[in-house]
């Protein structure tokens, strides 16, 4: 078949490949298939077994390379640019682990990885490219495959086939690749789920590392092994930060009574779940959702505990979302019940859900006996099942289907003929998650088919609300769905919803629909609002909290109906609905006909439906609305508070240049005598000019500092104390300090300017404030789980106990002997406070002050 | 030193009029030759540098970021936009130096930068030196 000899001439005609080279190979792509479903078979068996992985990695690879007559085979790891042969396959021999790294740039598969896509060498590509193994004369008509293995879209790895034969049959080839890749992919993901076989050596902890889920082994409640997918989880900088420390570690202190039990009841050989959910907290102290999966395993000898763990917020967060489009469900389903029709809701595998009462009158059957009843069900006749399959099967192609006649029997024998329409139901992802059956009896109500039908289009237009409503925001999106959906279903004229405030007893009209020129058309509405006027539908819906019917007749004008629109036509008919929304009335939605006596009760509870729906959808854009407001109005208080220190830092100190400038220049130019009273005067005038530029520097720094938005990294405490010391050391020397530090301090996760700030200040004041004959200061520090503490000790002049609050108040300073602005405290405190963290402090007047400060980490 | 300074020209651009005082009688003791000019805003200067046949041109401009109109930080730009002014050095005046000035000073070609709060404080050696400094870079040959 020269067609698939030649890739140029099969680029340029596809379909002529297809018609030559693919129609006579079915069968050996038959075989394909056959044999892969033998080799996940045979791989699932070894699952089950509890075979050690490498154990089926080699299965996998040695039965694939066999198969398409590959002499040899070969796995590979890629990771972070890096590539690693994790073992290899020469046929017959047995599987060798390997984990030898090279860059992917160096490497022979990065055409595999950068591409995505399989790549092929033949001989003549291969020319220039050093010689394998594998003898030169086996190559000349051999090719070598490499296969991208991808998991979440990433390449992981690289399987490669060498030596095998060109095959005629590209589809063959193609088909054969595509299995490969996906079984391979297959094989890691059981690893993820499965944790056995950690024994088996560095290429599987390879793998472990590989996957972007956390895995852990765990023995008496210290960890003793972490991938490097749990240090990203929980925000460590490295894995060893977390190996043989105590799992408490990664559990939020809400959660650690509860997880704590379950590991030691685990290791005791109690029944404990094996997947469940618990608040996971991050080295920065963020706390999160984390799933787990945990089995017992042998490590090392002795029994342990692997645990893969899984950030599920986001899942979470889904989940809630379905709880609402659930609530909404709810409602349409509310709303259908008082409608004529049988109604039976199922899951999609045909599981009852819900019934209504004209389903209990035609079958006999108590709601509470139908509940949870699968197919065959007992009101079906048995001759009419295989139609009744059908029409479900169909179902599940065209989402919706109507006028379906068949018979439904009651348990007393007696036989009714029902038209069924059925449909599907979506979650707020689009995911079908239940069938809507509705039965309509046409023995005794024959030719009502379009009342059915009617009906039927409401319930499906309201459950298309429901869902379009979840996912809008914004107050005018959501009043035009409604309106929209409402046209198709009710008959009228004109339409509002008016929004009610109850604090201040004002109504504002956030939409309105109205005849101009016979087209309905949106009327603009008012942008304020304005207060209830007595009289009005609206008011006379808000005073009776339920929902209001008014018909007029000919020349009867109440006059107080919105004044939009055709102002010569009046309303004839007008239907008021309240919104609720947890018993407050938010609004009053509102349609109206120039037409007489158009709406009935069942206009009025359809109508219901669409209020309640508006209203959760309306709760929560009014929610939105007013958080989104406020992120803007604190970002604009920010904004002027930025201004604010600018002018400050500015303005305030030109003139004092000036007054420095001057004096300087007097002292300099003017005053002959050193030590006249001229000359001291004017000393003390260029030192309050210092002083007062001190305090608005300080004045300054204060309000800059209590901004967290700089960089937050994770800084060795000791690196920012050195550094600290090193700018103090002159100051230290002049005074001949003696300082002590431990030599040891922890990681913290903060801004390090700012902790510089608080280290810069005691210990400065620490100086400062020493009169001793042997000054000295001690720092230490001590880690806990929770926090850090941290003591600044010295021997200086003390603090009187009456003074205590009073130093941490800005610009309070002392003792006028000493030099300084007072801010230092009032800063170092602000700092301490915005960590959520204390500071306190023990002194003693003559002896010496120890200045205490926690960080909670 | 003298043959050093004797021709040199510095252009002072500063509204406050104390401390065009200030400044001149800190450049007066670098050097009582020193010939110092002065301009009140940005525009004025532009006007008159502006064309290429503005001469003389001053052989160091000291100039306050906070002008009335149009900014310092403008009027650097422009000189560092125009081929025939590019090359004099500019001395940037503050009377604060917040981070966020002095960067964008330095990314648009200041200098230097100087705490006019600092200078004062310790004139005598601050401007000694860095006026010096620019004063003998100034003249070197270009």
């Amino acid at each position: 078949m020269p067609s698939s000899r030649s890739s140029k001439h099969t680029k340029k005609s596809p379909s002529a490949v297809q018609n030559t080279a693919s129609r006579g190979d079915i069968s050996r792509l038959k075989r394909v298939h056959a044999f892969f479903e033998r080799l996940t078979g045979a791989a699932l068996e070894d699952f089950h077994s509890e075979k050690p992985l490498l154990h089926t990695l080699h299965t996998f690879l040695s039965r694939t390379s066999r198969f398409i007559d590959a002499p040899a085979g070969a796995i590979y790891r890629v990771e972070n640019k890096t590539v690693s042969l994790l073992g290899d396959v020469s046929y017959p021999d047995k599987l060798r682990i390997f984990a030898v790294k090279a860059s992917l740039a160096a490497s022979h598969v990065r055409s595999a990885v950068r591409s995505k896509r399989v790549h092929i060498c033949t001989p003549r590509e291969k020319a220039g490219l050093p010689a394998t193994t594998i003898g030169k004369s086996r190559l000349v008509d051999s090719m070598i495959i490499h296969i991208p293995v991808i998991v979440h879209k990433e390449v992981v790895g690289v399987v490669e086939y060498i030596g095998a034969p060109i095959p005629d049959d590209k589809e063959y080839l193609a088909l054969f690749c595509e299995k490969a890749a996906h079984q391979f992919a297959l094989l890691l993901e059981v690893v993820k789920k499965r944790t056995g076989g950690m024994d088996n050596g560095p290429a599987l902890q390879l793998l472990f590392d590989n996957m972007t889920d956390g895995v852990a082994v765990v023995r008496d409640l210290k960890i003793l092994y972490i991938n490097d997918g749990l240090r990203k989880l929980f925000g460590y900088t490295s894995v060893e930060e977390l190996i043989g420390k105590n799992i408490k570690a990664i559990v939020a202190p809400e959660d650690r009574d509860r997880v704590l039990e379950r590991s030691r009841n685990r290791f005791s050989g109690k029944q404990v779940p094996s997947r469940y959910e618990y608040k996971g907290i991050r080295k920065n102290g963020t706390v999160f959702d984390v799933e787990v999966v945990v089995n017992v395993i042998h490590h090392g000898g002795q029994p342990a505990v692997v645990a893969v763990l899984r950030d599920v917020t986001l899942r979470k967060a889904i989940e809630k979302e379905l709880q609402h489009s659930e609530q909404m469900f709810r409602n349409v389903i509310d709303g259908i019940l008082t409608v004529g029709d049988a109604l039976v809701v199922t899951n999609l595998e045909g599981k009852v859900l819900q019934v209504n009462s004209e389903f209990e009158r035609l079958t006999g059957i108590k709601k509470v006996d139908a509940l949870g009843k699968e197919f065959p069900y007992a009101w079906l006749l048995d001759e009419e099942m295989s139609r009744y399959v059908l029409w479900i099967k169909e179902l599940r192609e065209k989402k919706s289907l109507r006028d379906f006649d068949i018979h439904w029997k009651h348990t007393e024998g007696k036989v009714t003929s029902v038209s069924m329409n059925t449909t599907l139901l979506y979650n707020a992802l689009g995911r079908p998650v239940a069938m809507m059956n509705m039965a309509r009896d046409i023995t005794s109500r024959k030719g009502l088919e379009e009342q059915n039908r009617l009906q039927f289009d409401q319930l499906r237009v309201l459950y298309e609300l429901s869902r379009t409503l979840t996912s809008l925001l914004r107050i005018n999106e959501i009043s035009e769905a409604v309106h929209r959906h409402l046209v198709q279903v009710l008959p009228f004229d004109s339409f509002y919803i008016d929004l009610y405030d109850e604090a201040t007893g004002s109504v504002r009209n956030i939409i309105c629909y109205d005849l101009v020129n016979n087209v309905r058309a949106r009327i603009p509405s008012e942008s304020v609002a304005a207060s209830l006027k007595p009289g009005t539908g609206i008011s006379k819906v808000i005073a009776a909290r339920k929902s209001l019917l008014e018909f007029r007749k000919e020349g009867e004008h109440a006059g107080l109906e919105h004044p939009f629109g055709d102002k010569e036509r009046r309303s004839m008919s007008l239907l008021y609905i309240p919104m609720f929304s947890k018993d407050k009335i938010i609004g009053v939605l509102s349609i109206q006909s120039y037409t007489a006596n158009v709406y009935s009760e069942t206009h009025v509870h359809l109508l219901e439906s669409f209020g309640n729906l508006a209203a959760i959808a309306l709760e929560k854009a009014k929610l939105y609305e007013e958080t989104i407001s406020k992120s803007l109005q604190l970002q604009n208080r920010n904004k002027e508070l930025d201004d604010f220190t600018y002018v400050v830092s500015h303005d305030l100190k030109e003139p004092l240049i000036t007054v420095e400038g001057y004096s300087r220049i007097l002292l300099k130019e003017h005053i002959q005598e050193k030590n006249s009273a001229a000359s001291e005067y004017i000393h003390s005038i260029i030192q309050s000019c210092a002083r007062m530029k001190d305090l608005i520097d300080d004045l300054l720094t204060l309000s800059r500092v209590s901004r967290l938005s700089e960089l937050m990294e994770t800084v060795s405490l000791n690196d920012v104390l050195n550094e600290v010391l090193d700018d103090l050391r002159f100051s230290l020397q002049e005074k001949h300090i003696s300082i002590t530090t431990p030599g040891q301090y922890p990681s913290y996760y903060c801004n390090p300017t700012q902790i510089k700030l608080v280290f810069r200040n005691l210990i400065s004041n620490a100086i400062k404030f020493n009169q001793s004959e042997h000054p000295f200061i001690n720092i230490l520090m001590e880690e806990s789980e929770r926090r850090i503490l941290c003591s600044i000790q010295d021997n200086g002049i003390g603090i009187e106990k009456r003074f205590f609050d009073k130093i941490f108040i800005i610009f309070q300073c002392l003792n006028p002997e000493y030099e300084g602005s007072g801010a230092g405290l009032a800063i170092v405190k602000k700092i301490i406070e915005l960590y959520q963290g204390q500071i306190w402090l023990e002194s003693d007047t003559g002896k010496g002050t120890t200045f205490y400060f926690s960080l909670p980490k | 030193m003298d043959s050093i300074y004797k021709p040199l020209s510095v252009l002072l651009v500063e509204d406050n009029k104390d401390h065009v005082n200030i400044l001149r009688w800190i450049i007066g003791k670098v050097h009582s030759g020193i010939d110092v000019s002065h301009a009140e805003d940005a525009e004025a200067v532009m006007k008159s540098l502006g064309t290429r046949s503005a001469s003389p041109l001053p052989d160091i401009i000291l100039m306050d970021l906070n002008l009335p109109k149009v900014s310092g930080m403008e009027l650097l730009k422009f000189i560092r936009r125009e081929s025939h002014l590019r090359h004099i050095p500019v001395l940037m005046l503050s009377s604060s130096n917040r981070p966020e000035d002095v960067h964008e000073a330095y990314r648009h070609g200041a200098n230097t930068f100087l705490n006019k709060a600092v200078i004062f404080d310790d004139f005598e050696t601050t401007a000694h030196r860095i006026i010096e400094y620019w004063a003998t870079i100034a003249l070197l040959p270009r």
